[in-house]
């Protein structure tokens, strides 16, 4: 048999998926789908016209808890670039410093093009500072280096995008003390608490996905979301069919997503 | 203008690429998926060499240019990566072990790992002192997220049991019943917004992390 058993699910709903997904991609050329805005990006303009008129830097960082690009959350680490890719053209008319933070390698050579791209973009490629992208790998040596550069530079605005283990309060919480305004964007669910304690505004969970396609305004892009929550009322409607199959004696829901 | 301009050159391979990994997931099709994760691997290894030759770069500057409050850091910054190195070196040439060599491990156990413990440690003093920042109920919302807080927290401390065996009761059930819904509802939209995201990427249309 040519497809692995027991997965044949997942893949019709990948396929049901793309299909959707290409349907309202064609929709949306006629009638560009309405997008609900998202209160943080507005935080972000406001935090880093913010550190623009106090004449501090801005600063934007991954975790380093996942895997960075290799891992299944390698996707919110390149979401979190969309957002590096805004963060830079917001800074680069008000001529602000922007200091991205990273703890993977192999996404250190794409942050530095995003920036660079930006710079450019702005017809301010000489504004751009190499010495702005600062790499330090694995947990330790990672959050020193955040915290030493939090001390020494204060950054007035913070942008935490991706993959969080607890360096998401170890790093946030200083920020506050220094009085940093603090926006996060995450999809790591055990460390949106502290998110929440430390952060002025926030992208939670698949929010992180969509900010590239709600920045791009690309009806193509935009017409993309709407296939995903097709899919999650469909979900949800399968959810709720097992519960009750299943409180009537039925398992035919757990043979299906078993296939 | 060329037929190949280097955005398109990185959907190509993304799209193919991901292509071969999908269809090695998903059957049993010889297409050799894993060997691209492989290959992914290998490359990492040269952004490696990147990322660091940018971060000596970073510590040699302010070395050089005697940066205020920063030059003796990045100095001792690299006496450190220098001992590191060498000492690598030596225990290779001594032992011709790449793994597991004895120097490497000497430094991990007895000056890495006291230190990231150290480090580990502070989480609790910045839990407390963000729990303060918190919990002063300035909203309903907050007034809301410290009552659950409470809760939680007395079904997770030993001592509420001691107090009275009903009280971790409430905090247990919002862990393990609605928390844990939540959770779950959260992870199936992630996942979907994770696959729509690479479907985007796949054909291009996603550009946010593409140079020009």
């Amino acid at each position: 048999m040519v497809l692995r058993s027991g997965r044949i699910f997942s893949l019709a709903v990948l396929l049901a998926l793309v299909v959707l997904t290409y349907y309202f991609i064609r929709k949306a050329k006629k009638a560009r789908p309405k997008v609900r805005s998202f209160s943080a990006l507005e935080s972000l303009k406001m935090a880093v016209g913010r550190a623009a008129e106090l004449g501090r830097p801005v600063m934007w960082l991954t975790g380093a808890a996942g895997e960075g690009l290799y891992g299944r959350a390698g996707n919110v680490t390149l979401a979190a670039m969309g957002v590096l890719g805004y963060l830079t053209s917001l800074v680069v008319p008000l001529k602000a410093k922007l200091i991205a933070c990273n703890a993977y390698a192999e996404a250190h050579p794409l942050i530095e093009e995003v920036m660079k791209t930006e710079y450019i973009r702005a017809g301010k490629p000489e504004m751009y500072d190499a010495n702005n992208v600062r790499y330090s790998p694995l947990w330790y040596p990672y959050v020193t280096a955040v915290l030493g550069h939090l001390a020494r530079e204060r950054p007035a605005a913070i942008f935490f995008g991706g993959v969080f283990g607890h360096e998401s309060i170890v790093i946030s919480e200083p920020a506050g003390v220094i009085g940093s305004f603090n926006v996060a964007g995450t999809i790591s669910a055990n460390q949106m608490g502290y998110f929440a304690a430390t952060c002025e505004d926030w992208f939670f969970g698949d929010e992180m996905y969509a900010i590239g396609a709600f920045l791009s305004r690309d009806p193509y892009q935009m017409g993309s979301l709407t296939s995903g929550d097709i899919l999650k009322w469909s979900l949800l409607v399968l959810i709720l069919a097992g519960i009750l199959l299943s409180s009537l004696g039925s398992n035919i829901i757990v043979q299906l997503l078993a296939s | 203008m060329s037929l190949f301009q280097r955005r398109e050159i990185v959907v190509v391979l993304t799209t193919a690429v991901a292509v071969a990994v999908i269809a090695d997931y998903w059957t049993t099709l010889p297409v050799y998926g894993g060997t691209f994760m492989e290959w992914a691997v290998i490359l990492g290894a040269f952004a490696m060499g990147l990322a660091g030759f940018s971060t000596i770069r970073y510590h040699i500057g302010h070395a050089l240019k005697k940066t205020k409050g920063l030059w003796v850091f990045s100095v001792w910054w690299m006496i450190v990566l220098a001992i590191t190195v060498l000492t690598g070196l030596a225990g290779l040439a001594l032992t011709f072990k790449a793994e597991d060599n004895p120097i490497y491990i000497w430094i991990l156990n007895n000056v890495y790992a006291p230190l990231n413990i150290a480090e580990y440690g502070l989480t609790g003093f910045f839990t407390i002192s963000a729990s303060y920042r918190l919990l002063r109920a300035r909203t309903k919302s907050s007034l809301v997220f410290m009552l659950v807080a409470l809760l939680v927290m007395l079904g997770s401390i030993a001592i509420s049991e001691a107090i009275w065996s009903q009280l971790p009761v409430p905090g247990q059930w919002i862990s393990s019943v609605p928390g844990a819904a939540g959770e779950r509802g959260a992870t199936i939209a992630m996942g979907i917004g994770s696959v729509i995201f690479a479907l985007r990427a796949m054909t291009g249309r996603e550009r946010g992390y593409l140079p020009e």
